[in-house]
Parts: structure tokens; C-alpha cells; sequence
């Protein structure tokens, strides 16, 4: 992990997905320290005075590759009073305090895998936004072989499919898979498969997952169920299994 | 603007108003009667102002200035991460222990693993090799550049050999993209002690940067100074969560101070054979020390940073004065030189007194020092030879002739900042008196 930095950062875009999902772009007042796709910042909306304590912030998966070491994307849902306060408050040109990056959760080879699995529910995706814009400026894999599966309640909230459709087209060794819950009917959205994320299915089609790195990243209780199933019914050991959780 | 904020004003343009009258009057330079520094702090009201600056927020320890200043010397470096230390020799400390980490698996240093080095140099260079159990492996250097050969390296490579640390003596690099190619051949570390050799390039790229770690110092007779300080520095975002460690106490944690929780898992992690969720702030995933700095340092810094390029054109200055002013001499001294592709931001200016000159070191150093010029030895000479190391575990490889000729026939004198013209008209009209 570099080291972190806190930094001033102008909101340079606001794009609004739904009224509950919204994507900034942020740039940076200084040249930031390297990121690695999976990592994350802490952001405040409170005045902060360099010379003392940081205030009370929240944690958000960084969407892009940061390869300007200038621009964070963030793409952050609903939870409750801090991001909703986020949501419906934060405009174009607004200054905001970060520190970052942070965090183990990084799609790379240093945790020794060949291959990876993404499980991304809802807006979880974000740290796989960041691999997949890294692998698209480089034009390949960390690793051998990484396979998305992106789920979400219907398929327009499938936000970043394009992304991974992009990445899956030009990177080899990508590929994507996705699902929406809600009922998916016509020909736009045939690529997208019904119901939640299939894991019998996943594990079904993952061969030999010996060298495989699983990484889940969404909803809380997506999280913890397939952890639980990737362990007990899978016996896979917990060094295999990466999540993107905060307390 | 706040209350607060107006009286921070006032009290900065009281220090500036402070320095200016100290300094309101600088007298001539008198040669023989003033005293010619080897080195010394060279500032202005700027460090003065971000002291108290940083004194004013009484955060005292690492916070906005210490941010400031390691990501601005990373940025002029290019390296990407800098952390501070409260010395050069604690971040040669910090950056050997870095290596014996149980996290790099096979790759790291053990006890009874050796280390090349020299012992023509500083010993806190060669002292963390053998606080952490390892054997250092002493080659010679040559006499001019002061730094080994790539061959008399190369040569000392045996089958325990883990990795290289040798410093950059007196700001002159050692061949570096060739030795980094070698130790990567042999997956070797790099160390770079860089504690000389600040903004020093070679092949037009910065020291410093060129090795799996490396190390600078900011003791006043430094090419930068807060006082006390030094500084990591590493590309490899992995080495440098393990030197964070080290000098943090040794913690799995890497909050700065005063934070909380920054990893998002303060309370639920299970490490070592502690129970599940045991606060995170106080697990220890390494014996480590406390060398950090405070944010008054750094403060200085700061300051100091916005001077760097200025004080590495005047050492180059002095540097090339004082060669073209000692040319005459090269019958009887050994003059200072660097590789071919070098471009150093000298430390100081190095001689060798040649033993069949007829002359000796304290005839030269006598003259120099009546004349009010100060010299120091080329630090420890042959380190092998002192007190504390004459029973340690070590291997030379060749013979050190050089090194014992550094230990009697070779001394420095400063080319840092603080010279003027006048008084480097003096040192070479005392050398043109003894050596005619």
C-alpha cells in the first residue's frame, strides 16, 4: 500500500445513475500516490483544518484507475444520513477532503493468484470499475484470467455493464457475466441473465480454483452469504476469499 | 479571516522581521580569522516561519507538514513513497529491517544471510546488517570515487548473499542501473544509502530511486536539514507498509496519529493467536522501534525543500571550483572524481594525499585547519579497525588496500551552500602554500 495522503479535491462531474446512485469525479488539488484497483478512500463533506483532527468521514471504493495520480471516481449509493446527505448536497464545484488510498482489497499478483473471480452486487462493482479501467490502459491482466459477475436489482442498474463490455471486448483473458433480479424481458438486455448471482453456477464453470483468488464486493448480506457457502460448501480456505467490507 | 488566524499573521511577520534583523548585516570574510565550515545549516526566515508555523498548531507529531514534505520530496525524486524518520541512520535502520520481514516469504534477510558493503564509509550504514544478525561482506573501494567496482562486488556474491547496502560516498553514485541489473540477476536487494547524495543522479535519474529501498538524512551538515531527520524511500508499495511497521512500533496498523479506524476493520480482523476482533491499533506484526519525527521537523523541511535545487547548483559550484583550483595538484593528491555517468550533488570534496608525495595527511590538515579551514576524515576510514568491530562476524573479499590508505591519507573539505567565493579562494591559496 503507498503511502496515504490527505488531499483537497474538487468535484469536477456529477453523473446521476437514479436518484439513489450517483457517480463524482473528483480532482485532486496535489499529485496523488499510486493506486491499486480494489483500494479505497475516506471522504468528508466536513470543513477540515489540516493542522487538526480529521473529522467524520466515510469510506468509498475508488472507481477508476487513477492513472492521472489527479482524478478519483466514486460511485456511491444510499446507505443512510451520511451518504444521503452526500447525494443530495454535493455539486459540481464543491471542495472535499479525502485521504487515501487504503486497503488490501486489490484485484493484483501480490496475493499470488493466476486467476480471479469478481462478485459485485449493486454498486460493489466499484473496485472492479478501477481493474477494469487499469486493464483497459494497459491493455491486459495483473493475472492470468479474471471473470466479473455483476449483479443488480434490475438490468439499467447495471451501471457499469458498458465498462465491462469494453474490457471484456479488448483484455483478453476478461470476461463478464451479469444478472438482474427483477424480470428481464427483450432483446437490449438478453446478455443479462435473470435472478440473483448464480455461485452453484459460478463454481460450477470455475474448474481447478486452486489458484484462484474469489473477491466479493456488494451488499453486506451478499457478502457474508457467499463467504459462508465459499467456505462450507466449497471448502475453500479463507486465504482464498477476499472482501471488500468495512465496519 | 479569523482572530486566530490574524494573530498567526502577525506572529509570522514578527519571525521574518526577527531573522532579518540577525542577519541586517553580514560582514566580509576574513581569511585565516573566520572560520571555513566543512558544512553547515543555510536557511532564511521561511524555515523559521513554517517552525513556528507548525509550532502555533501544536500537532506535534507527523501531521500536515510531514504530509507536505514527503509527498513533495517523493514528487521531486519520483519515487513514490517517502517516509520520514527521525534520522538518516534510523532509516537505514528501518530500511534493512524491512528486508528481514517474515511478510517476504523466501525473499527475506535472515540471521547468517550476508550483505555486501564497504567499510570505507559511515557505520550506521554497515551497524543495522549486524543488529539484525546478518553478515556483512566488506569490499575495497577505489581511491577517487570512493565506491566499489561492480566487479569487486559481483565477486563477493556467494550462495548466503541476500542483498546490497552501501552508501553513496560524499554524493558520488556507485553504477547504479548496472549494479540494480546484477542484484536483480541474482535477486539480490538494493539498499541505497542515500544519506550523501541527495538530488545526485546517475544516468540522468535521481539516487535514490534506483534501489528496492533507500535512505536520506537531514542532519544540518546534510544537503537539506530539520535538525535531526531521514527518510524511506520506495517504489514498492508493499515494502513500505513493512518499513511504516518498523519504525511505527512495529504495528499492523498504519493510522497516522490521531486517527482512528482507517482501514475500516479496527475490529474485525483475526491476527496471529489473538482473539477475533482484538483492537486493531495494537497488534504488532513486527519487533519495530519509534523513530518517527515530529511536525516541527518536518515544518523545517519544508522549507528546506523549496531551496533543494538551489543548494545542489552551488555544491555542484563549489565542487568544480575547488577541482579546477586542485588540478595543478594531481601530482601530489588524489583528486575527487565520479563515474562517467554520473552527475552527484557532491558532499563534500574528497583527497587523497598520494603516500609517495612526500607529504602527509597532517601536514596538509595542519595548514588547512591553522588557516581556520575545517576537514574531517572520510568518517570511519577502515571501519574494521575500530574498537566496536574488531570481533564481528564478517568476510572480506579481496583485499581492503584502499580503505586502509583512506584511513591515513584521505580527508574532505565542504562544498556545501554556505561557501562563498572569497572563502574558496582561501582553501586553494592555503593548498597552493604547502604544495607550491
Amino acid at each position: 500500500m503507498a503511502q496515504p495522503l490527505r488531499f483537497q479535491a474538487t468535484v469536477a462531474q456529477v453523473t446521476r445513475h437514479t436518484p439513489d446512485v450517483v457517480t463524482y469525479r473528483l480532482y485532486a488539488d496535489r499529485r496523488l500516490p499510486r493506486f491499486v484497483p480494489g483500494q479505497f478512500i475516506h471522504l468528508t463533506m466536513d470543513a477540515y483544518d489540516p493542522a487538526g483532527f480529521w473529522p467524520d468521514s466515510r469510506v468509498f471504493s475508488v472507481a477508476n484507475a487513477v492513472a492521472d495520480r489527479r482524478t478519483v471516481e466514486l460511485t456511491i449509493s444510499r446507505q443512510g444520513a451520511y451518504t444521503g446527505k452526500l447525494l443530495d448536497q454535493l455539486q459540481p464545484g464543491d471542495q472535499v477532503w479525502a485521504k487515501g488510498p487504503y486497503g488490501d482489497f486489490t484485484i493484483d499478483a501480490r496475493h499470488g493468484f493466476r486467476r480471479a473471480v469478481l462478485i459485485a452486487g449493486g454498486t460493489g462493482v466499484t473496485p472492479f470499475c478501477a481493474f477494469m479501467d487499469a486493464a483497459l490502459g494497459q491493455g491486459a491482466l495483473p493475472l492470468d484470467e479474471a471473470v466479473l459477475h455483476y449483479g443488480a436489482q434490475t438490468p439499467e442498474l447495471l451501471i457499469y455493464k458498458g465498462l465491462a463490455e469494453r474490457c471484456a471486448a479488448t483484455v483478453p483473458g476478461f470476461r463478464a457475466c451479469y444478472y438482474a433480479e427483477q424480470r428481464v424481458d427483450g432483446a437490449a438486455v438478453a446478455s443479462v441473465q435473470a435472478g440473483r448471482i448464480d455461485l452453484a453456477g459460478i463454481m460450477a464453470n470455475s474448474g481447478d480454483t486452486q489458484d484462484t483468488g474469489f473477491y466479493l464486493s456488494g451488499p453486506k448480506v451478499m457478502i457474508n452469504s457467499f463467504r459462508d457457502k465459499l467456505v462450507q460448501d466449497y471448502r475453500l480456505p479463507d486465504e482464498q476469499i477476499l472482501i471488500d467490507a468495512w465496519e | 479571516m479569523s482572530p486566530q488566524d490574524t494573530l498567526r499573521q502577525e506572529i509570522l511577520e514578527k519571525v521574518s522581521a526577527f531573522h532579518t534583523s540577525r542577519t541586517a548585516a553580514p560582514s566580509d570574510f576574513r581569511p585565516g580569522q573566520d572560520q571555513v565550515h566543512y558544512a553547515g545549516r543555510v536557511h532564511d526566515a521561511d524555515e523559521l516561519q513554517t517552525l513556528v508555523d507548525a509550532s502555533l498548531d501544536f500537532w506535534l507529531t507527523a501531521g500536515r507538514f510531514t504530509d507536505e514534505f514527503e509527498s513533495g520530496l517523493g514528487e521531486f525524486l519520483g519515487i513514490d513513497n517517502v517516509l520520514t524518520a527521525n534520522s538518516g541512520s534510523s532509516a537505514n535502520l528501518v530500511a534493512f529491517s524491512t528486508l528481514t520481514s517474515p511478510k517476504l516469504g523466501e525473499r527475506r534477510i535472515r540471521p547468517g544471510d550476508e550483505v555486501i558493503t564497504v567499510a570505507a564509509g559511515f557505520p550506521t550504514t554497515v551497524n543495522p546488517i549486524i543488529q539484525n544478525g546478518a553478515i556483512p561482506v566488506f569490499v575495497d573501494v577505489q581511491l577517487g570515487t570512493y565506491t566499489p567496482t561492480l566487479q569487486a562486488i559481483e565477486a563477493a556474491i556467494g550462495p548466503q548473499t541476500k542483498a546490497v547496502m552501501m552508501a553513496h560516498t560524499m554524493g558520488v553514485p556507485f553504477e547504479l542501473s548496472e549494479l540494480r541489473e546484477l542484484c536483480d540477476r541474482h535477486q539480490l536487494w538494493l539498499v541505497e544509502d542515500n544519506c550523501d547524495a541527495l538530488g545526485s543522479r546517475y544516468a540522468g535519474q535521481y539516487t535514490g530511486t534506483f534501489g528496492h529501498l533507500s535512505t536520506v538524512s537531514f542532519y544540518p551538515a546534510h544537503h537539506i536539514t530539520m535538525g535531526e531527520g531521514g527518510a524511506v524511500m520506495t517504489n514498492d508499495d508493499e515494502l513500505a507498509r513493512i518499513a511504516r511497521s518498523f519504525r511505527d512500533w512495529g504495528r499492523d496498523c498504519y493510522c497516522s496519529g490521531g486517527e482512528n479506524n482507517t482501514c475500516g476493520k479496527r475490529f474485525s480482523q483475526q491476527l496471529g493467536a489473538l482473539p477475533y476482533g482484538y483492537d486493531h491499533k495494537y497488534v504488532y506484526s513486527h519487533i519495530g522501534y519509534n523513530l518517527k519525527i515530529t511536525d516541527m521537523q518536518a515544518a523545517i523541511g519544508c522549507a528546506q525543500l523549496r531551496k533543494l535545487p538551489q543548494f545542489i547548483e552551488a555544491r555542484q559550484r563549489n565542487h568544480a571550483r575547488l577541482a579546477a583550483g586542485l588540478a595543478r595538484h594531481a601530482g601530489q593528491l588524489i583528486l575527487h572524481t565520479a563515474p562517467a555517468q554520473a552527475e552527484p550533488s557532491w558532499f563534500g570534496y574528497v583527497i587523497t594525499v598520494r603516500p609517495e608525495s612526500g607529504l602527509t595527511r597532517a601536514q596538509l590538515v595542519g595548514a588547512l585547519e591553522g588557516a581556520r579551514i575545517e576537514t574531517r576524515n572520510l568518517f570511519c576510514g577502515n571501519l574494521l579497525r575500530h574498537p566496536a568491530y574488531q570481533d564481528i562476524t564478517h568476510r572480506v573479499v579481496g583485499s581492503l588496500a584502499n580503505t586502509d590508505l583512506i584511513t591515513t591519507h584521505t580527508f574532505f573539505i565542504g562544498v556545501y551552500p554556505g561557501l562563498t567565493d572569497p572563502m574558496i579562494d582561501h582553501i586553494l591559496s592555503v593548498f597552493d602554500q604547502v604544495l607550491g
